[in-house]
């Protein structure tokens, strides 16, 4: 049975879920995983960790790996990949796993294959799809090699279920001395929120200009995401007049978003919103304008006055 | 005096007053300026010939009809602003001046001497008049630059230079003139038609011996020659150049439709290993000429909207730029024009449009695109838009089997179930896919089924015409759709095209021929005006809103169709149309021209902010367009505006469907 070793990512808000995923992945394809958890400080991390069958749950835990720096962490990375005699290196796609991932690739000598959508078993050999040209064709790949470095798209691969059996701890020494300088940490800047992370959300709700001001944006949009446990997006418009952060803005020059659920609250869909949202599975429009065009792609449209139908939406959702 | 008043005796001295041997030294002095002058534009020739070898207009008619229309009669200068007025003034001072001092060496120096007579008096009156207007002219300019100062115009010592020099030219000159008349004691009553030189001596010179005036008409005449000897040497490092090249390049550049690129071929790629233009030299010899024509008026720039919406592209600064690197020897262009400039334009043509010297601002921003692209250097939505006209057949990235969703429940004919239509309206992906611009599809195709016209559309077959691709830079994605549509439109003999979009319309129109493709191309607005004309249409606008109409810079601009819109809107009761300032040929961008409808914009550099500013004052409640892109972005505008909210944006065929169906829309 192959061996694989997973990365871990966490932040200030503790482990990133999405992380996880890649779990589920190793179990598809019949891999025994180690899962690595990188930082300073991590102990009160781990625990939440053993209780997912993995072979066992490496911290390496120093004061020089504190802050996500590529090129210290793909050498560590690497190393242990090296001396666990991992097959494969995975991660969940995120802009970490972007910056850090390749490196390891390059130091682990192996070819690396991103943003894994899916995975078949062909002919006794794994074949890898992923999306490319925008996502209007999916390519089949497959390595060669016998090592690999993969991501995989978390919204692909379930949440891997917990299980009772709890897996060891090993702590791996760390010499700060052996590892690259190349990069220094700066600072860092982030929008702590609970909410899910726009990009891999399976719920997302989207507010537009007729929401007026900040306070009812939060109230009808972040309120109507919050009882469904989704993420928050915004129109280029509404970002425009400075109701609500450059990064909630979904579309052509924002994220492109592909959520199971999308509903757009005073939107009435001009093209380059709708770029961002074409590929969601459930498409739900509130606008008081019929004639919007928002209309044109939704699943079920709502025509009325939002500031009446949200609020009496999110009731209704709590109640249920 | 006392002598009879004999008109065939009247003329002047010339030379009078000059000794041989300054003859001698004046016509060496004159010989040296000139060849210096000659010297220096031939070393300008030689910054041209550094450019790949082509580029020019070929057939003299054209010459001559450039020359004439902006040369001479000056179409592109005329506008009612004191720098129209200061220039014309200058240049029929400078033309009439020049031509008189020309004739009079030839009568002097020729075989034949005219210089007499009735010619001799009217030759006198026209010179001191359009003396006057030179000096005149001079004096405004001096006025405009100290105090009115137009920032678009641009500011230095040279200009200074230049205006006292010429002003000095002019004064020195009545000066001769004046010290003339008095040294020589003409009668009064040929003195008065030397009116300006016969003022000053009575009003100024009398009381000075003729002796004493002698001699200041000597030396006079001194300072005149050696400022006319000094000021043809200069004329190449000042503003005067464009005198020799605006002509040149007025004549040179090439007869091509205003909407149409120039074809780059794989072979001249595999020339010169690239595609596009990234050092000076990789423009043709005409580009470069055309940068020397640039006497930076700024008129460029005032017509630009990427300029007017603080984005960092100046048409003038381009061209100045370029002209700059050209000076110091050549080298890479994109170390002067930086990425963004280039990104910046919407090709609207307005600059192309203003240039009172035909300066090709869209072409040379189009080839320096075009390296851009080759390099790879365009990112972010803008490259994702490429990609899917490269493999979805359309910008948006839509399966391009639903080219027909729009048409849902219509019935509309396609050109396998109405091989025989007359027209195939070429819907473009704009009104195909985003489902705003859909209505207008929907709108095009019900009117034209109202009037009983013979259509068909291509439905899945149709692909985007490559527009967006061409202007972004990506020539060889624009080639590929072309040659695809080409061979469509063939296969089901396409003779006549209408459709809703004017880059659609243009690219048709104007740049598949260059692909073998020749189609009679209307907009939809040509083809709409005439079925009302005919009475195949008959809207009832009674009661109808206020309406202005944004003409779209490739429908009006560019391809010069200005009444066929309004007319399709028009109203039976006049006051319900109103015009923006800025409409017609003259019309302002929206913003989305050049591929920028793809690119990401700061909220406060929004073109379609500005236009949507202009509809809002003209307190119209309908802001009519002709084009799903103008739609798109003048929607955008009014929601952005103060005061948009209570104007909508409509495309034409909308609202003709609105009126239409008050008539009742049957077949007829």
């Amino acid at each position: 049975m192959a061996k694989s070793l997973i990365v871990i990512e966490h932040g200030p808000s503790g482990l990133k879920r999405s992380s996880l995923h890649p779990m589920t992945f190793a179990r598809q394809v019949g891999d025994s995983y180690a899962l690595l958890l990188l930082g300073h400080r991590l102990d009160a991390l781990a625990p939440t960790l053993q209780s997912y069958d993995a072979t066992s749950v490496l911290l390496a835990d120093h004061p020089a790996l504190a802050e996500p720096l590529a090129d210290r962490y793909a050498a560590v990375i690497a190393e242990v990949a090296c001396k666990e005699s991992a097959q494969t290196v995975i991660a969940s796609s995120s802009t970490f796993s972007k910056d850090v991932l390749p490196r390891v690739a390059a130091l682990f000598e192996a070819p690396m294959v991103s943003d894994v959508l899916a995975v078949e078993n062909i002919d006794g050999v794994s074949t890898y799809k992923r999306a490319t040209h925008a996502g209007s064709m999916l390519a089949n790949v497959r390595v060669t090699s016998d090592r690999c470095v993969l991501t995989i798209r978390p919204t692909s691969f379930a949440m891997p279920a917990p299980s009772s059996s709890l897996s060891p701890i090993e702590k791996l020494p760390v010499d700060e001395t052996s590892l690259p300088k190349g990069m220094q940490f700066i600072s860092r800047e982030e929008r702590v929120s609970d909410r899910p992370d726009l990009s891999d959300a399976r719920v997302v709700v989207s507010g537009g200009r007729p929401l007026k001001d900040t306070e009812t944006f939060e109230r009808l949009v972040g309120g109507l995401a919050d009882v469904l446990g989704g993420a928050v997006g915004a129109t280029r418009a509404a970002v425009d007049c400075g109701m609500v952060p450059n990064d909630y803005q979904i579309g052509q020059t924002g994220k492109i978003v592909a959520p199971e659920l999308y509903i757009g609250i005073g939107i009435s869909g001009a093209i380059q919103h709708l770029a961002g949202i074409k590929d969601s599975r459930v498409i739900v429009a509130i606008n008081k304008d019929p004639e919007a065009p928002i209309f044109q792609m939704a699943t079920y449209g709502l025509v009325g006055d939002l500031h009446q139908l949200v609020p009496e939406l999110i009731e209704a959702l709590r109640r249920a | 005096m006392g002598q009879p008043l004999d008109v065939n005796q009247a003329t002047r001295e010339v030379f009078g007053n000059i000794s041989p041997w300054m003859q001698v030294v004046f016509f060496a002095m004159m010989a040296l300026s000139i060849g210096l002058l000659v010297r220096q534009m031939i070393s300008h020739l030689w910054r041209w010939r550094k450019g790949r070898p082509g580029g020019f207009e070929r057939n003299p008619r054209v010459w001559l009809q450039r020359l004439v229309i902006y040369a001479l009669a000056q179409k592109r200068v005329h506008k009612k602003t004191l720098g129209a007025l200061l220039h014309l003034l200058l240049f029929s001072g400078f033309v009439i001046l020049t031509i008189g001092t020309t004739l009079l060496s030839i009568a002097h120096d020729g075989p034949y001497n005219f210089h007499h007579g009735w010619y001799y008096l009217i030759y006198e009156l026209t010179l001191d008049i359009f003396g006057v207007a030179f000096c005149a002219g001079c004096l405004i300019a001096m006025y405009r630059r100290a105090f009115r100062r137009p920032p678009a115009l641009g500011h230095d010592w040279r200009d200074w230079w230049l205006l006292g020099i010429l002003l000095s030219l002019g004064i020195t000159g009545f000066a001769v003139e004046a010290l003339r008349l008095h040294y020589t004691q003409v009668q009064p009553w040929l003195a008065h038609w030397s009116i300006v030189g016969w003022l000053i001596d009575r009003s100024m010179l009398q009381g000075l011996t003729i002796g004493t005036a002698q001699t200041m008409h000597l030396w006079t005449w001194w300072l005149h020659t050696i400022l006319v000897a000094i000021f043809f040497v200069t004329i190449p490092v000042d503003r005067f150049l464009h005198v020799i090249t605006g002509p040149l390049n007025i004549a040179l550049r090439p007869e091509r439709p205003m909407g149409a690129l120039v074809p780059l071929t794989i072979k001249e790629v595999e020339e010169t290993g690239r595609t596009g233009v990234h050092d000076l030299q990789n423009f043709n010899r005409q580009q470069l000429l055309s940068l020397d024509a640039c006497m930076e008026c700024g008129r460029c720039e005032d017509a630009c909207p990427a300029f007017a919406a603080g984005k960092p592209l100046s048409p003038k600064r381009v061209a100045m730029d370029l002209r700059d690197l050209m000076s110091l020897g050549g080298g890479d262009a994109h170390g002067v024009i930086p990425d963004e400039t280039l990104w910046a334009c919407t090709m609207c043509q307005a600059c192309v449009q203003e240039c009172p010297v035909l300066i090709g601002h869209v072409d040379l921003i189009s080839d320096l695109r075009r390296d851009l692209i080759g390099e790879g250097k365009l990112f972010g939505p803008p490259a994702k838009i490429l990609q899917q006209v490269a493999n979805q057949s359309n910008p948006y990235g839509r399966p391009n089997n639903e080219r027909l969703a729009w048409a849902e429940g219509l019935d509309v004919p396609t050109a396998d179930s109405n091989p025989n239509f007359e027209y195939l309206l070429w819907i473009g992906c704009a009104a195909s896919f985003d489902p705003r611009a859909q209505k207008i599809a929907r709108a095009t195709a019900q009117l034209l089924k109202a009037a009983g016209v013979n259509f068909a559309v291509l439905g899945k077959e149709e692909t985007c015409t490559g527009d967006p691709a061409r202007r972004i830079g990506d020539e060889f994605l624009f080639q590929e759709r072309a040659q695809t549509n080409v061979a469509t439109l063939s296969r089901h003999k396409v003779g006549r095209i209408v459709t809703p979009c004017p880059h659609c319309y243009n690219t048709l129109k104007n740049e598949y021929p260059q692909f073998g493709g020749e189609y009679e191309v209307e907009h939809h607005s040509n083809l709409l005006a005439k079925l009302m004309a005919d009475g195949k249409l008959q809207p009832d606008a009674a009661g109808e809103e206020t309406v202005t109409l944004h003409d779209p810079c490739y429908l009006a601009r560019v391809n010069g169709e200005i009444e066929a819109p309004r007319a399709v809107i028009a109203s039976p009761n006049e006051h319900k149309t109103r015009e923006m300032p800025r409409c017609g040929k003259k019309t302002f961008c929206c913003g989305a021209g050049g591929g920028r409808m793809w690119f990401e914009e700061p909220p406060t550099q929004r073109v379609s902010n500005l236009r949507a500013e202009e509809a809002v004052a003209t307190g119209a409640q309908v802001l009519a367009t002709a084009c799903p892109f103008c739609l798109n972005m003048m929607s955008d505008g009014l929601a952005n505006t103060k005061g948009g909210e209570r104007m909508k944006a409509l495309d034409i065929s909308e609202i003709l469907l609105a009126r239409q169906k008050r008539a009742g829309l049957t077949g007829r």
